[in-house]
């Protein structure tokens, strides 16, 4: 049977009660959601694996709450933020490496600061994941769900459930901050 | 990254993980929206209780009570309480809020806004229909009730300032007998100069407010008798004044009862 054509909601339904239809849900999301995860936090791939395995478990549970008149990507997203804010919580310890490649940490700032991945030094590219690294963590998560994960306001507002203009706040102060640190750091438009 | 996927369905099944039941996430909803209505309502009862409060208030009596001017008065009688309970049931209410399903979708101003004309709407509509004037009268039964807050009662149950409230009984031409919230009998004094708003004779059996003097344990001389006006009589019931076309009005909502002895 093809489901590859099969909506998300259909397959939640189908789900629900079948694990099985799971297994196409858990395909379609599992590389974005390793990668997000991967981004916001400092764990070892394995240690992110192990995450995401109880993040569609957690999906799992609660495809009940599930209401189809939301985006059904939110939702997963939404789980693996509170996934990964209650591990941040428990270890107690801020992410102190940065998984970001070199390009993502340019897409970051390209809005900002006018730097071509060509011409960007190792060195400069190496400032820009300090800079992106020392954000708080609100404006981090933010800055990854709108640059690196492609998602609307609208998206991020459910993914982490804060009002439109609360988001909108950290969208435009992380990026502030993030352009006063790379000056501070010698890089310029 | 490795494919998770069968690995996961794996674990579902071993773990006989069961999607949680949507019963129960339509409880939970409804919970926080019963919760929130809830808060809003409560906040809404302290802010019309604070209103009671401050209407019932004698504020000129406030040179009897040792006070310097009506403003030192009115920061020291003031309803602080209520209003910080009012403000702690908004908060509550907010938070409840926040967790039904697109309770985070609103901005924290506009929902302030909005719990804050709510909760003030539902506040008057307490007001008009005198459930603030229940809630004051049950609240009022409990004795540590007069020494958290500043009311009425406590205003005139201070003989030692001049301002004595209870029951008259007994009364002849120079004198009447007055018992106290407390239960004390009082020999109260009147003559030439006390003024009356209504015929001392007519009161009898009924609750006054007095402003005199304390002549000692169990005398006092009074200068004016005014009709009571609070919601509860001194022994506890409910106060039924007499109206202007001389019918009987209950100042509360429901009958009284119990007796009472608060100080």
């Amino acid at each position: 049977m093809d489901l590859s054509q099969t909506t998300d909601w259909e397959l939640i339904r189908l789900s629900n009660g079948n694990p099985k239809y799971f297994k196409h849900i858990v395909e379609r999301y599992q590389n974005r959601i390793f990668h997000y995860l991967k981004r916001m936090s400092y764990y070892s791939n394995e240690d992110v694996e192990d995450m995401v395995q109880e993040v569609f478990i957690k999906v799992y549970r609660s495809m009940n709450d599930f209401e189809s008149t939301d985006k059904f990507s939110s939702l997963i997203y939404r789980i693996a933020h509170n996934h990964l804010v209650d591990n941040i919580r428990k270890s107690n310890v801020r992410p102190n490496q940065n998984y970001l490649e070199d390009e993502e940490a340019v897409n970051i700032i390209r809005s900002e600061i006018n730097l071509e991945m060509d011409f960007a030094s190792s060195e400069a590219i190496e400032k820009i994941k300090i800079a992106i690294l020392q954000l708080p963590e609100n404006y981090r998560e933010v800055l990854v769900l709108k640059f690196l994960e492609d998602k609307r306001i609208e998206e991020i507002v459910d993914i982490l459930r804060k009002p439109q203009g609360t988001v909108a706040t950290l969208l435009r102060r992380g990026r502030e901050m993030l352009k006063n640190e790379l000056l501070k750091a010698g890089i310029k438009n | 990254m490795k494919d998770l996927s069968d690995d996961i369905i794996k674990s579902i099944e071993e773990r006989a993980v069961k999607p949680v039941l949507h019963w129960q996430y339509v409880s939970k909803k409804i919970l926080f929206w019963i919760g929130t209505s809830l808060l809003v309502s409560l906040g809404a009862l302290a802010l019309a209780l604070a209103i009671y409060l401050v209407q019932s208030i004698d504020w000129n009596m406030y040179s009897f009570l040792g006070y310097g001017s009506l403003y030192s008065f009115v920061m020291s009688a003031f309803p602080y309480i209520y209003i910080l309970l009012l403000i702690a049931f908004l908060v509550l209410a907010y938070y409840f809020y926040r967790q039904t399903p697109k309770g985070h979708k609103i901005n924290i101003s506009v929902l302030a806004t909005i719990l804050i004309i709510f909760g003030l709407s539902v506040a008057f509509l307490f007001h008009i229909l005198g459930v603030n004037r229940e809630a004051y009268f049950q609240l009022a039964r409990m004795p540590f009730y007069h020494q958290m807050m500043f009311t009425k009662e406590g205003e005139w149950s201070q003989p030692d300032k001049g301002l004595l409230w209870g029951e008259v009984s007994n009364v002849s031409k120079n004198n009447f007998s007055l018992r106290d919230a407390n239960g004390k009998d009082w020999n109260v004094s009147y003559d030439n100069n006390t003024s009356f708003d209504k015929n001392i004779y007519d009161v009898q059996g009924q609750d006054v407010k007095i402003i005199g003097q304390e002549k000692s344990t169990n005398d006092f001389q009074a200068k004016q008798v005014r009709q009571w006006d609070g919601v509860m009589n001194c022994n506890g019931h409910r106060n039924m004044m007499m109206n202007r076309n001389g019918m009987m009005e209950n100042s509360g909502m429901m009958g009284g009862r119990g007796m009472m002895n608060w100080r």
